[in-house]
């Protein structure tokens, strides 16, 4: 698969890179010294990003904001991870943005705080607890996750399922997802 | 009800006498989020484990959007040691992945502020995750120019610091003997803040072991997560890129 990322077509941007990560100036800067971390396999979204991986990256990006602090006296830093196109992700690659901010830059970035519906507040509650109450989602915050990983426990729990039967038919995500397939 | 006496009873000129533990002790007992985590106060709370809370944002930028946050108070993220960080990734992307399905959006946004300037609102380390549709407005990222010879000297600058962060690769050594001088100068200063840093963090042994056993496994593992993907509409949602 053709990656500008993977083929290094932005080689003159980077900074560092290990086994895990890249390091480099973000390809289309938002700020001055806005800095991106890419993944070194490629995963297009956060959600194919192993935790271990996904640690060590935010590890990084923690510590590059701490060098832009130090180095380029900025005042704050917003650390970003754009996921998915409607997200305006632009590279399909995924990747952590660290962008610098100084006091005086009027970027506005962030939003308007405006306080929620309580009722909406309740009824997003709800979608959102049956969500992670699915069957697939609770091996990711079991008690050993280093000997398990995280992605390949939701694969078996799911095959199982799968397999078992159609008895919670109800909250499993994957079969309300292939109903809605014609 | 002590930390409301202590939030009255403390005047500023108490604050200027106060030690930065003490300080930090203070605004640990006044902390909105530490109270929520302590069940104090009340909030939508969509999941928890030992260390970090998710809960919904009461001022959300789009309908479900959710705080991730340590449980310990820290008040920005360069307080957090790395396994800190680590762990409260999972809950992150456990968190994104939830909201992907739940939400039927397909996108989502992850966005930490550091500092005033960059939008932090609460003295407490906040990972803010919510969905993103087409249009929506939100995080618009603006576009800087930057010419060869501004990325050269922004390159300069960092490089030799991040090299000494990372440790040195290869491939960087000839240009970091150009530099020597420079960043001999500056070892010392970096090296008494690592220790620092170390010292407060005492996670810098675990970090080089794990990444070791993570090259070994990374390769095996790749192949079961790209299968893993398949089952899921994420493969739908990384396709979305033309």
């Amino acid at each position: 698969m053709e990656c500008i990322i993977c083929d290094k077509k932005y080689e003159k941007n980077i900074l560092y890179e290990n086994d895990d990560f890249t390091i480099m100036l973000a390809v289309e800067p938002s700020t001055n010294g806005h800095i991106q971390i890419f993944s070194k396999n490629h995963y297009t979204i956060l959600e194919q990003v192993p935790d271990e991986t996904l640690g060590k990256m935010m590890a990084a990006a923690n510590k590059i904001s701490m060098l832009l602090f130090e180095l380029l006296k900025v005042h704050g830093t917003n650390i970003i991870a754009n996921n998915g196109v409607p997200a305006g992700q632009k590279i399909p690659h995924f990747s952590i943005d660290i962008i610098p901010r100084r006091t005086d830059d009027n970027l506005k970035i962030d939003w308007a705080l405006k306080p929620a519906n309580p009722e909406a507040l309740d009824s997003v509650h709800r979608i959102i607890e049956e969500g992670i109450s699915a069957p697939e989602s609770k091996p990711i915050v079991e008690d050993k996750p280093k000997e398990i990983p995280a992605e390949k426990s939701i694969v078996q729990e799911q095959q199982k399922k799968m397999h078992e039967s159609d008895k919670d038919k109800r909250s499993n995500y994957y079969h309300k997802l292939f109903e809605r397939i014609p | 009800m002590s930390d409301e006496i202590a939030g009255r009873e403390i005047s500023e000129e108490d604050l200027k006498n106060m030690s930065p533990e003490e300080i930090a002790e203070l605004q640990k007992q006044n902390c909105i989020f530490c109270k929520i985590a302590s069940k104090e106060i009340p909030a939508k709370i969509v999941h928890e484990d030992e260390n970090t809370m998710c809960i919904l944002d009461i001022n959300p930028a789009s309908e479900g959007h959710i705080l991730v946050y340590p449980k310990k108070h820290y008040m920005i993220l360069p307080h957090m040691p790395d396994d800190a960080i680590v762990s409260l990734f999972k809950s992150v992307k456990l968190m994104s992945h939830t909201l992907l399905k739940a939400m039927q959006c397909k996108g989502t946004t992850i966005f930490i502020a550091n500092g005033v300037a960059a939008g932090q609102r609460a003295p407490h380390v906040l990972i803010h995750v919510f969905p993103r549709r087409e249009n929506d407005g939100l995080v618009q990222l603006p576009k800087y120019e930057m010419n060869d010879e501004q990325m050269g000297k922004l390159k300069s600058v960092l490089r030799p610091y991040i090299n000494q962060v990372f440790g040195k690769r290869v491939k960087d050594a000839e240009f970091v003997d150009k530099n020597n001088g420079a960043t001999k100068k500056t070892e010392k200063d970096e090296d008494h803040r690592h220790k620092e840093a170390e010292n407060k963090e005492h996670h810098k042994p675990e970090v080089g072991k794990t990444i070791k056993k993570d090259n070994k496994k990374s390769s095996d593992e790749k192949d079961k997560d790209d299968k893993s993907t398949k089952n899921i509409d994420l493969d739908d949602i990384a396709r979305l890129f033309g």
